[in-house]
């Protein structure tokens, strides 16, 4: 038996000792660390860094932002973390005229809201106010405007409801592109048809139509109204076939309405 | 001794004379015997004849068709009247069976058959007082209706006599009349009877086939005309004529004939020729040509020629086609280089060569835009300096320009290609000096609808007996040539579709609503006979050379109108783009050719790119270029917003209201209508108070002033009826009420 190397516990003292001290030097490191950032979060948390510092409304036409923002019930002094997507996109879905919201957090303390509008198929002048009718076919009583905007045709002399109803439908489905072509639209019912209507467009014209077929005849428009040159003045009918008949004139000129086909 | 050689002299003399008569009477029979001809009659046939009776089984002529199966020629029963004089005739009966009161019999018969009533008094009393046993009346007695037969007949007028036969008719008049000719009646080889014959067009050509061979009947009586017993009675049944088909399309011919002559009666031209073809398969389905005529009636017959097919003549730029067709196949052509158009000569020994506006030509354009312009000078550089007249002389042989197109017509004529000096060759490249016929020219075009195998035109489809049961002949197309590759001909139609569209084209009046198309037109000059060209309005021949739907051509037509009577000569295309316009969409629409193109040049909306941001002049630029109505607020250099917005679709006709980020101004808002306004006022954000319907007429900010959000606007709006109402207050009243009146009767 080869002699044991023995080391005396005296010996060994010092570099124990040394060891535990390393130890807790770490252990009192992390906890202090950990401390520390709690600390830091609290601050924060408790500190205007942590609340929403922006709200941006996106997509918006005829909804006012400070609206949505109201809707939405987010305010500054709210914390960013404690945002609730969910509700605040059933909060601003309850508004009539919206149809679709996103909520999205950009950066670490703005949130973006992007509405999707429904659109707005006219407006209807009720004594000196108008209200916007929805594609929805909703006429919205508690919105009532001095002044339309330029996103649909105003609605003149509708006193029943039963055609504007129907021509609203028509204007919603109609490709959008066609509706901006239309300003104003007046109900003119005739003896031999209560649903005769007259339009003045953006392009320059007077134009009789018609409630019944009016999706149909108004696809065609822009193609049946570029046969009429902007010398020629005068009223395009589009209610039955499709002519022209220049003012003082009784001559009436045939157009073209072959997209049907 | 004297007595006895008197006596003997005598005898003599006596039994000379009847020997000679017997032996000459003896020598008669046996010549008689022998050959069996007295005068030159063959006796054997005399006899035949007297002893046989024949009646002829008439042949019954073959029709003409139409592609479709509609008639253009078919025969109709008709009657001919005659009168019997001779009071022998009713002696034997129990009533009058000829002519006894002349007068009631005139004055009845006149009207009937549009014959002065005294001429046919003439006719019956003269008849009478000659003995006739029976008169005829000339053309007003024959070819009468069955209509008019039983009219006569219902007069009971004693003596009138009706013999049926048949008549050729035509029942659309004059109707390819070229083509389709028509008939006549001549004498017989022997004389014995009329029979009828094709004199012209396609009844001479197929007239064998057409006309059958006649039948008969052959029976032997005796001298008093009763049938011999046990005599050989021959019948040999009629062969009937065969039909024709014609590759004609009754309706597209009517389209043409029509509208030519409605250009015919409106502008009076000297000729015309115009021929629709199926360009697939060189079928001609429509040929036509004035001055024409009606085979019915064949009065004032002023032009003996198919022009389409038998007179050449100095086509004009029509014939730039086949240059630029050979320069592109040959590889020279540069669509996108440019020359200096106006004037242009060889060398200074050379005379110039000008383009049509009086050589002023339209300064410095491309060789795409010589095909457009049809300019002179371009094809004669195309022709000098990059094909070489060698070698385009090539072509015109690979297009057979020089040669007939053998098409199934009689009486084609080909040109003269005069190429002997430079300024020869380079008028042939642009169509004066030499001549072609239209047919010519159609012929060589097919090439271009075909991918480059030009096809032979003809005209008959099909030829089968009476009954349609044997077909005798039937036509298939066939290629004749194949002059350019496929590619050119593609590029040659990209080329010759911008003639038609582009703004600078010759050939925009030529524009078809519902089909693309391609063509070239023509404005030839023509020949003086006093030497040089015509230089008087209007003489020119106008043409036009175009097929539809451009990307798979089923219809080619050629068209040319000589001298029309018109106020300028540049107006002479009026004539041409009628024709060629309405006949080509009428056609195609009867043929139900799916159109593949708009009327309307289908407006669509188009989607507004990105606008912000961006340079303003730019945007506007790009913009109005699509056709937009633009209005630009304030003078900054950028948009900033805009209504419509940015990526939304928008038709072209709407107006499109741009923010720039400078200091906005008010624009001038005469004939905006309300939406436009309250567009404006969201964007600006100000106040608006505004009255009246319709468009606008009065602003209080005067346009120019600047407007910020706190500005207000007030605007006065009317309609336009409103304002023509004030002009003219009267007429205008008179116009709702007239309205109210027609809307009362719907």
């Amino acid at each position: 038996m080869a002699e044991k190397k023995v080391v005396s516990i005296e010996d060994r003292i010092p570099q124990l000792k040394q060891l535990r001290k390393k130890k807790a030097n770490r252990r009192f490191i992390t906890y202090l660390t950990l401390i520390l950032l709690l600390i830091l979060v609290i601050v924060y948390l408790q500190s205007p860094l942590s609340h929403i510092y922006s709200v941006n409304v996106e997509n918006n036409r005829v909804v006012d932002t400070e609206e949505i923002i109201e809707l939405s019930e987010l305010s500054r002094d709210q914390s960013f973390w404690s945002i609730d997507q969910e509700a605040v996109v059933e909060k601003i879905e309850n508004h009539q005229e919206i149809s679709d919201v996103t909520v999205n957090r950009s950066w670490y303390n703005q949130v973006t809201i992007s509405v999707e509008e429904y659109s707005r198929v006219g407006y209807v002048k009720s004594s000196n106010l108008f209200k916007p009718i929805l594609e929805n076919g909703k006429v919205l009583d508690d919105t009532e405007l001095k002044v339309p905007k330029g996103d649909a045709p105003v609605l003149y002399g509708f006193s029943e409801q039963e055609p504007l109803t129907r021509l609203t439908q028509q204007l919603a489905e109609l490709d959008s592109a066609v509706v901006q072509l239309i300003s104003e639209i007046y109900w003119e019912p005739e003896d031999t048809n209560k649903d005769q209507i007259r339009m003045f467009t953006t392009d320059g014209h007077e134009v009789i139509a018609s409630i019944h077929n009016f999706k149909d005849k108004m696809k065609l428009y822009p193609s049946i109204a570029q046969q009429v040159t902007s010398d020629m003045e005068g009223i395009l009918y589009i209610d039955v076939g499709a002519y022209f008949q220049p003012y003082n004139s009784n001559d009436e000129v045939e157009l073209e309405a072959s997209e049907e086909e | 001794m004297t007595n006895l050689n008197y006596k003997n002299v005598m005898s003599f003399l006596i039994i000379s004379i009847f020997s000679l008569i017997f032996l000459f009477l003896i020598g008669r029979f046996a010549y008689i015997q022998i050959t069996g001809e007295v005068q030159s009659v063959d006796l054997l046939d005399y006899a035949e004849k007297f002893r046989n009776t024949s009646s002829v089984l008439e042949a019954e002529r073959g029709e003409i068709y139409d592609q479709t199966g509609m008639v253009l020629a078919g025969n109709k029963t008709v009657y001919n009247m005659y009168a019997v004089l001779s009071e022998e005739y009713s002696q034997n009966s129990s009533v009058d069976l000829h002519v006894k009161d002349i007068q009631k019999t005139a004055s009845s018969l006149a009207p009937i058959i549009g014959m002065e009533e005294q001429q046919i008094i003439d006719i019956l009393e003269e008849g009478k007082e000659e003995g006739s046993f029976q008169v005829e009346f000339g053309r007003f007695g024959n070819g009468l209706s069955k209509e008019q037969k039983e009219e006569i007949e219902e007069l009971d007028l004693t003596g009138i006599y009706f013999e049926q036969d048949t008549e050729r008719y035509y029942p659309n008049g004059a109707f390819a009349s070229h083509v389709i000719g028509f008939t006549e009646d001549r004498l017989n080889e022997d004389k014995t009877k009329y029979e009828t014959v094709g004199a012209y067009g396609i009844e001479q050509m197929y007239d064998e086939h057409l006309g059958g061979k006649d039948g008969f009947i052959r029976s032997q009586r005796d001298k008093y005309g009763f049938k011999l017993l046990n005599a050989d009675e021959h019948v040999q049944s009629p062969e009937h004529g065969h039909d024709v088909f014609l590759t004609i399309d009754q309706k597209i011919q009517t389209f043409l004939e029509d509208t030519m002559t409605t250009v015919q009666e409106e502008y009076n031209p000297k000729r015309m020729v115009a021929i629709v073809m199926n360009p697939k398969t060189g079928e001609v389905l429509a040929m036509s040509n004035r001055p024409s005529f009606d085979p019915n009636t064949r009065d004032e017959i002023e032009n003996w020629y198919n022009d389409a097919i038998s007179t050449p003549f100095e086509p004009g730029s029509t014939m730039k086609i086949f240059t630029l067709s050979a320069a592109i196949e040959e590889g020279v052509y540069n669509g996108d280089a440019t020359f200096e158009s106006g004037r242009w000569r060889i060398n200074e020994n050379r005379s110039y060569i000008s383009d049509h506006n009086n050589g002023e030509g339209w300064g410095e354009i491309t060789y795409n835009q010589a095909v457009q312009h049809s300019s002179n000078v371009g094809f004669a550089k195309i022709l000098w300096e990059q094909l070489k007249p060698e070698k385009y002389l090539e072509y015109i042989s690979a297009f057979q320009l020089d040669q007939p197109t053998e098409i199934d017509l009689e009486g084609e004529r080909v040109g003269q290609i005069t190429y002997t000096y430079p300024r020869d060759q380079i008028n042939t490249a642009i169509g004066q000096g030499s001549t072609f016929t239209p047919i010519q020219i159609m012929k060589g075009a097919t090439a271009l609808a075909n991918g480059g195998k030009m096809m032979k035109p003809y005209i008959t489809s099909r030829i089968s007996d009476i009954n349609g049961n044997k077909t005798l002949y039937k036509a298939e197309p066939e290629v004749v040539g194949e002059p350019i590759s496929e590619d050119t001909a593609n590029q040659v139609k990209d080329i010759l579709e911008t003639v038609i569209t582009s703004e600078d084209g010759t050939g925009g009046p030529f524009k078809l609503d519902n089909f693309t198309s391609f063509g070239k037109t023509g404005t030839a000059q023509i020949p003086d006979p006093s030497g040089g060209y015509k230089t008087g309005v209007g003489e020119y021949v106008y043409s036009f050379i175009g097929m539809a739907p451009k990307d798979d051509p089923k219809l080619m037509m050629y068209v040319a109108v000589e001298e029309p009577e018109v106020e300028y000569s540049y107006y002479g295309s009026q004539t041409t783009s009628y024709i060629y316009k309405t006949v080509m969409e009428n056609s195609l629409h009867y043929l139900e050719i799916e159109p593949d193109q708009s009327n309307e040049d289908t407006i669509e909306p188009i989607k507004l790119n990105q606008l912000y941001d961006r340079n303003t002049d730019t945007v506007v630029n790009e913009l109005e270029e699509q056709g937009f109505n633009v209005t630009v607020l304030g003078n900054g250099d950028q948009i900033v917003d805009s209504l419509p917005k940015e990526n939304e679709s928008v038709y072209p006709n709407k107006r499109i209201i741009l923010e720039t980020n400078g200091e906005l101004t008010m624009p001038d808002l005469t004939n905006w209508t309300l939406r436009d306004v309250f567009s404006l006022v969201e964007l600006v954000d100000m106040e608006l108070d505004f009255m009246g319907e319709g468009f606008v007429t009065k602003q209080n900010i005067s346009a120019g002033s600047s407007i910020s959000d706190e500005s207000k606007l007030v605007v006065e709006l009317s309609s336009k009826s409103d304002s023509n109402e004030e002009d003219d207050e009267e007429s205008e009243n008179e116009e709702i009420e007239e309205g109210e009146e027609v809307e009362g009767e719907q």
